[in-house]
């Protein structure tokens, strides 16, 4: 496993004192805070911040962790000394509660050096002696599905990196892979929750639940505003001009739809409830075709004869 | 050859917008006590409709609010009307 230097994480000095640990910790938690930050990497960064917190906060864990001495580098391959699970022993089970544990599962490293720690906290784990029990955490996630997805209602794999409880009841993160199902009609931005999918909870307390926020992928042919659809239909100018029956495509295939004559570019036309399904009490979206006017960029001569011919004797003048 | 079958999880779909969860409803998705749920509102970190505990309603985005809310307070080290200010500044700028 890898060695991690918490004060360079945390940006601190080996002396640093405990004000200067929990100032850095707050400057540099807004920043890579996952809720927060638009940096990459956000999640792992804030994680390994945890954890270097939770190790300097604590006069105990850090003394623990200075006794490692100051000549290992970050990344270095590491193992614990010898003799150093006697030592851990000391520790005690104070300062470890349920609260502090946030996202659970911290490096191999730091259970590595605090692994007897967690284990001697008596009834944290398994639920028997000291009776400490509590609700795992919620989760979030996101996931982008397709229009058509959303329309149909689909079942859907997804891959989360969640916290779990090892053999020794430690906590540590996992991949997972969960298939669910996602409900007809679902609109962009909506929340599904899956009641105990979350975090484990601790002692025989519930799981907690996961939420998944639901997201579009771009489509080629629509826009969604809601659950109303919105697709550019390219039209000739003679098609503008005199009307005609068009294909437009929806959720569903294709339907025929009649531009009317004197159409312009911009102009919208309803397609009434072929935008997104209805669920429960909201109405059925519906979709609109915008009038795109394309204007073909290369042409013969017997057509270039017709366009003049055609501005030629016409009266229309726009710019009047 | 017998395939494993596959489990596949049940998602309630959480309407956005509609005033649909009641105190004790919020308080178990939440995972809280009614008098945490107080506070919330107290500080302005939700917006329940209705006048007073026993009529409020909560929406989905309610759920979300106080969740955030709750994560910022503890990962940060903010008190709760810290919370309620950053939860309303990442609402805005998000949309």
């Amino acid at each position: 496993m890898e060695y991690k230097d918490y004060y360079k994480i945390l940006g601190v000095e080996r002396g640093a004192d405990a004000d200067a640990i929990k100032a850095a910790y707050r400057k540099m938690a807004r920043k890579y805070h996952p809720d927060v930050s638009k940096e990459a990497n956000a999640e792992d960064r804030f994680k390994d911040l945890q954890e270097a917190y939770e190790v300097l906060k604590d006069p105990e864990k850090r003394a623990a962790y200075d006794q490692l001495g100051s000549n290992w580098r970050a990344g270095q391959d590491f193992r614990p000394p010898p003799g150093w699970g006697g030592q851990a022993g000391g520790f005690g089970a104070g300062g470890f509660g349920g609260a502090d544990f946030g996202g659970g599962g911290f490096s191999d490293f730091f259970e590595s050096l605090f692994r007897q720690q967690h284990g001697g906290a008596g009834g944290f784990h398994g639920g028997g002696g000291g009776g400490f029990r509590s609700q795992g955490e919620d989760s979030e996630a996101s996931i982008q599905i397709s229009l058509e997805d959303a329309a149909q209602g689909a079942q859907r794999d997804i891959n989360l990196e969640m916290p779990s409880v090892g053999p020794n009841g430690q906590m540590r993160r996992e991949a997972r892979r969960l298939t669910v199902k996602i409900p007809k009609g679902i609109r962009e931005g909506q929340r599904l929750r899956m009641a105990g999918q979350g975090a484990p909870g601790m002692g025989g307390g519930p799981n907690g639940d996961l939420y998944l926020q639901v997201h579009f992928q771009p489509h080629p042919k629509f826009r969604v505003e809601g659950a109303d659809l919105y697709h550019d239909l390219h039209i000739t100018p003679w098609e503008a001009v005199l009307g005609a029956s068009v294909e437009v495509p929806t959720l569903e295939g294709s339907v025929r739809m009649k531009i009317p004559a004197g159409s312009s570019s911009g102009q919208k036309l309803r397609l009434a409830q072929k935008g997104l399904p209805g669920t429960g009490n909201k109405p059925a979206g519906d979709l609109y075709a915008i009038i795109q006017i394309v204007v073909p960029k290369h042409i013969g001569d017997d057509e270039k004869a017709l366009w003049t011919q055609l501005g030629e004797i016409s009266n229309f003048h726009p710019r009047r | 050859m017998v395939s494993t079958p596959i489990h596949v999880i049940e998602a309630e779909l959480l309407e956005d917008g509609a005033f649909c969860f009641d105190l004790p409803r919020f308080c178990s998705l939440l995972h809280c006590g009614e008098g945490e749920a107080v506070q919330l509102v107290r500080y302005g970190v939700i917006h329940p409709e209705g006048s007073g505990p026993q009529h409020w309603r909560f929406r989905s985005l309610d759920l979300y609010r106080a969740r955030l809310s709750r994560r910022l307070a503890r990962d940060l080290e903010i008190d709760l009307a810290g919370a309620a200010l950053a939860v309303d500044l990442l609402e805005r700028l998000r949309h």
